[in-house]
């Protein structure tokens, strides 16, 4: 550091301006209003849009899937875990793609593309005539693969979209909307 | 335990979810890509 502040006095041949403090965001307290204010209104129902139906359907899919396998299919248990377990594993491959991928991509053209691939996958399987599991098991984890993309990527949206003042109320309000999901998945599916 | 209409009903709902997310996000979402985070949240 200080051999950078040498060369620049002697780069510009003056002594250096004494430091002095920035605020380069808005200095006013924090407020839950500011999540519903003019310019954070929309990005938190985005933000809300987005945390509830990733996680409704990734609770959907990782909770209750091996019991489809199970009591739809009939499968026995190893093989009903197992086939969750290739689902999962999909999973965590989309989101190392998506941490590696999503800064050159961003984040807009990322979350619509893989909502709409999860949305065909989906269409997909409802297409299927009398599917068998293996074929639900394709769609299924195709569409899991793109929605944990989104999963791990609004992570690190949410926070982008607020100011540090804000940030932890934002992150916060959007975690009881994925728990809402979890525990309405929960109460009706895993019986 | 599941939604009437059985197995397709559940891929229809999780169809239209993530259908309705995508467009809303297509729509409506904001760019944060490369920008600064005191400029892109003042």
């Amino acid at each position: 550091m200080a051999l950078i502040e040498t060369e620049t006095q002697k780069a510009t041949g003056r002594p250096l301006p004494p430091p002095k403090p920035v605020v380069s965001t808005l200095n006013k307290p924090a407020s839950l209003a500011d999540l519903f204010g003019p310019l954070y209104l929309r990005r938190t129902l985005v933000v809300w849009v987005i945390w509830f139906s990733s996680y409704f359907v990734n609770y959907g899919l990782s909770i209750w899937l091996p019991t489809v396998y199970r009591t739809v299919f009939k499968l026995p248990l190893d093989v009903s875990l197992r086939y969750g377990l290739i689902t999962q594993a999909v999973g965590l491959l989309g989101t190392l793609i998506c941490a590696l991928a999503i800064d050159h991509v961003g984040r807009r053209l990322w979350f619509a593309s893989s909502f709409a691939a999860a949305a065909v996958s989906f269409g997909r399987a409802r297409a299927l005539p009398r599917s068998t599991a293996e074929q639900v098991l394709a769609c299924m984890t195709v569409a899991y693969f793109f929605i944990s993309t989104i999963n791990i990527g609004v992570y690190l949206y949410t926070p982008e979209l607020y100011p540090t003042r804000v940030r932890a109320l934002g992150v916060g309000s959007r975690d009881r909307l994925a728990s809402v999901c979890l525990h309405d998945r929960a109460d009706r599916w895993s019986e | 335990m599941m939604l009437a209409g059985g197995l397709p009903s559940v891929f229809v709902t999780f169809a239209i979810v993530a259908a309705i997310a995508a467009v809303a996000t297509g729509l409506f979402a904001i760019e944060t890509k490369g920008r600064v985070l005191e400029e892109a949240s003042p």
